[in-house]
């Protein structure tokens, strides 16, 4: 199939909708409250990603798996009974396997059954489309908003700290700005990449 | 009967649908809480002992951690409290009180003869961070080292007596309070124990 054919097929769109055009932090502003709370550091964040690419994506492939049975009138208690699961899943993984992550993330992890993006794709895409093209959605959401978070905390965590995984980056003069260790400089780096991104949509209208 | 013409309309299929989900949801966390369980009380375990071993200075690796605590520390329980004796004479607590968000789990050792501290090290903290987080840098923890506890230790804005007092962390007064309060309430706890020895 040639790369011309390629970009016209569904699993092509839903991959570039999910990661760029419909990115779930910039361009449909979902999940903020996770890329706020756990971007302090960058392994917080890429963890905070892991952990709801996989709710995600396995939220998708069951909710899809499932749809013809689920009664319209129940679909949100049925989301929640689903995503909730596969919270707890992960949450035990991470306290049995790697709890100082676990630690980091602190409640933050638990609250991804409130993250938006999830409870969205659920109603938006897994609800009407197929299994895999529902997991292809999943994970290209999750994706999208890995970046941000990874992005995010990259310039949390070297203004705030100098380091980056724990690696020190910033020189040896540099004054650690405290400021983007805690909620305020969160919003200031969100609010600049939301800025950005929507001027750059503007000009190459996205 | 097909189910695209009964699932929006009969109350029973709601309800059946719903048990289902909830049974097979139930049933997946508990054989995930079951196998995990033992796992994640082993992880717990290894935390405190990690944390007993730095504030006793003995070195381990990730892999021999157990053995070596094994080696080195004896413990002994009395009431709800529990002492932890190195061979090297070093005793330490591990305590547990409030901070501003979470609790603050810690470790303290102190000399043989129970006059000075020897090293504070947190096992778990949930304290802001940048502010009272920063009551897991070793530059904060380091002022412990070699402070009197016949008076109990303060953490203060600014030190006067360095006897028994540390400075604390700005901008995180609460959390250095509340850890002062943890720690005098173990030094407290430990000369009880040891009075009744």
């Amino acid at each position: 199939m040639s790369i011309k054919r390629i970009v016209y097929t569904k699993t092509y769109q839903t991959l570039y909708n999910g990661i760029w055009k419909n990115n779930p932090v910039f361009s449909m502003v979902l999940g903020l409250c996770s890329s706020l709370a756990v971007t302090n550091k960058v392994e917080n964040g890429l963890a905070m990603g892991l952990g709801v690419t996989f709710v995600l994506v396995a939220s998708n492939m069951f909710i899809s798996l499932i749809r013809s049975f689920i009664p319209s009138k129940l679909r949100m208690i049925a989301y929640m009974i689903i995503i909730s699961t596969f919270v707890i899943i992960a949450d035990q993984y991470l306290k049995g396997f790697y709890p100082l992550i676990s630690a980091a993330l602190g409640p933050y992890l638990a609250l991804i059954i409130t993250n938006c993006i999830i409870m969205g794709r659920a109603e938006a895409f897994a609800d009407k489309n197929s299994v895999l093209i529902s997991i292809v959605d999943g994970f290209a959401n999750s994706v999208g908003y890995t970046v941000i978070l990874v992005l995010m905390s990259v310039i949390r965590e070297s203004m705030a700290f100098g380091t980056i995984l724990n690696y020190r980056v910033a020189p040896a003069w540099w004054t650690n700005w405290v400021i983007m260790a805690i909620a305020p400089g969160a919003f200031f780096v969100l609010a600049i990449i939301l800025w950005i991104t929507r001027i750059k949509a503007r000009v190459c209208q996205i | 009967m097909k189910i695209e013409a009964v699932k929006d309309k009969s109350l029973f299929y709601m309800l059946v649908f719903i048990l289902v989900l909830g049974t097979i949801s139930s049933g997946v966390l508990f054989t995930v809480a079951r196998k995990m369980a033992p796992i994640i009380k082993k992880q717990k375990a290894m935390a405190s002992e990690t944390a007993i071993l730095n504030a006793f200075d003995i070195s381990y690796n990730k892999s021999n951690i157990v053995d070596i605590f094994r080696k080195n520390v004896r413990s002994r329980s009395a009431g709800d409290m529990t002492i932890y004796n190195s061979t090297g004479g070093l005793r330490a607590i591990e305590l547990e009180g409030s901070g501003l968000w979470d609790v603050i789990r810690i470790v303290v050792s102190f000399n043989s003869s129970l006059t000075k501290i020897h090293r504070v090290v947190i096992i778990y903290q949930e304290e802001t961070p940048g502010l009272g987080g920063r009551i897991t840098e070793p530059k904060f923890l380091a002022q412990f080292k070699g402070k009197d506890i016949t008076n109990g230790i303060r953490i203060v804005k600014r030190v006067r007596n360095p006897v028994n007092e540390v400075n604390a962390i700005t901008g995180a007064t609460l959390t250095s309070k509340a850890l002062e309060k943890i720690i005098n309430t173990g030094i407290k706890g430990i000369k009880r124990m040891t009075n009744v020895d």
